[in-house]
């Protein structure tokens, strides 16, 4: 089973739920991976005393170009669709941060003459969390335009004989979060009472439904005054899975870098009836 | 020589664009005949690397001139290696542009 947990708004608390979903389905005697896919600021790991056993290089193929070899027919500009590569019959120019490193340059190029060299563009860690979670997690470079290549790779290493991989996806509904969302059983929509809070996961709603996955939403910080979130699931018949309190020693457990679910223990019940309730909603 | 303007609209009676890879239309007039032809920028939409893909029609349309708004930092470096200079022409219509660019009265940003 795979989840992600994701939101549009940002700060909503989508690595607190996934780190307390996967403390508490681990609790529960699950065998869990967590993955944080939120390589521009990954911040999971805070929540847990994580060992790290491995690393590993992310790296964006960057095409090299033969100016010798270039006869300035311009195949490549034409082809890329990045506009990472600029022909004219002076000159032939690389834009980096433009390219994507797909490689179809070198592949158009009818003399051959560009080729490629890799680029770190980021890394991944991996290691146990002192509870025996597996974790991952993505890092992209500072100045970096894009993390698609880190979270694709980083969604390479989900382990298949687990029981649940949960991913901590990054905010908002662009090619980040479409590129965590690819293959995923279900998304966890994690949302907070606000006209912002709804305003953004109408978006998320929207991206969930064209991609096609399973979705139920996660009320956080709940303490039952602002109904339109409610009012609008039942209008789209979206389920509310679970609600998390406006709770004082959940705040005060978060900002001193600890999982609520260790003070408020009811919660690691909470979250293995949202487990059974998305089990049962993955299966039909 | 040929001359290339980024305009609001598809006449010459338009207003040059204050953007220059964004502008709706590329206008690419010719000097000596006083012809022109006018293009519609197909990449507004797109993104990323709208920049790169004007220059990449002021190249092949064979400019000499670009009258537009400030390029930004990946076109200006395309537009000096293509030996493509830069006039900004911001305020005005794009036929004053060009008869201004004619007298020397436009800065020349490139």
């Amino acid at each position: 089973m795979k989840i992600a947990v994701l939101s549009g708004k940002g700060g909503t608390g989508k690595t607190t739920i996934a780190t307390n979903l996967a403390y508490s389905l681990n609790l529960s005697g699950k065998e869990i991976q967590l993955l944080d896919a939120d390589a521009e600021e990954p911040n999971s790991h805070i929540f847990f005393d994580v060992t790290y056993t491995e690393e590993e290089a992310v790296n964006l193929l960057l095409p090299v170009i033969d100016t010798n070899a270039c006869t300035h027919c311009g195949k490549c500009a034409k082809a890329c669709q990045f506009s990472a590569i600029s022909v004219s019959s002076k000159y032939i120019m690389l834009f980096e941060y433009l390219c994507h490193g797909c490689g179809v340059c070198s592949m158009v190029c009818p003399v051959k003459a560009i080729s490629e060299k890799p680029k770190e563009i980021g890394k991944l860690k991996f290691g146990h969390t002192y509870e025996g979670i597996s974790f991952g997690e993505g890092i992209l470079n500072v100045g970096e335009p894009t993390p698609v290549k880190v979270i694709r790779q980083l969604k390479k290493h989900m382990i298949s004989d687990v029981d649940v991989v949960i991913l901590d996806s990054p905010p908002g509904t662009s090619c980040p979060v479409v590129e965590t969302l690819q293959g995923i059983d279900f998304a966890l929509l994690v949302t907070e009472p606000t006209p912002f809070g709804l305003h953004d996961l109408k978006l998320t709603i929207d991206l969930i439904r064209e991609m096609n996955i399973k979705m139920g939403v996660l009320i956080n910080r709940y303490d039952g005054t602002y109904k339109e979130v409610e009012k609008y699931l039942k209008e789209e018949n979206i389920p509310l899975m679970m609600t998390v309190a406006y709770d004082e020693a959940i705040a005060r457990s978060y900002s001193s870098g600890q999982l609520f679910s260790k003070v408020r223990e009811e919660y690691v019940e909470e979250f293995v009836e949202l487990f059974q309730k998305i089990e049962a909603m993955v299966a039909c | 020589m040929k001359v290339m303007i980024t305009a609001n609209d598809s006449s010459i009676d338009s207003m040059v664009s204050d953007r220059f890879a964004r502008a709706p239309y590329f206008i690419v007039y010719d000097i000596e005949s006083q012809k022109s032809e006018v293009l519609e920028n197909e990449f507004l939409k797109n993104s990323h690397g709208v920049g790169p893909k004007a220059v990449q029609i002021a190249v092949d349309n064979g400019v000499a001139a670009l009258i537009s708004a400030v390029p930004g930092g990946n076109s200006m470096e395309a537009l000096k290696k293509a030996e493509i200079d830069v006039y900004d022409g911001r305020g005005l219509k794009v036929s004053e542009a060009i008869s201004k660019m004619k007298s020397g009265e436009l800065n020349k940003i490139l």
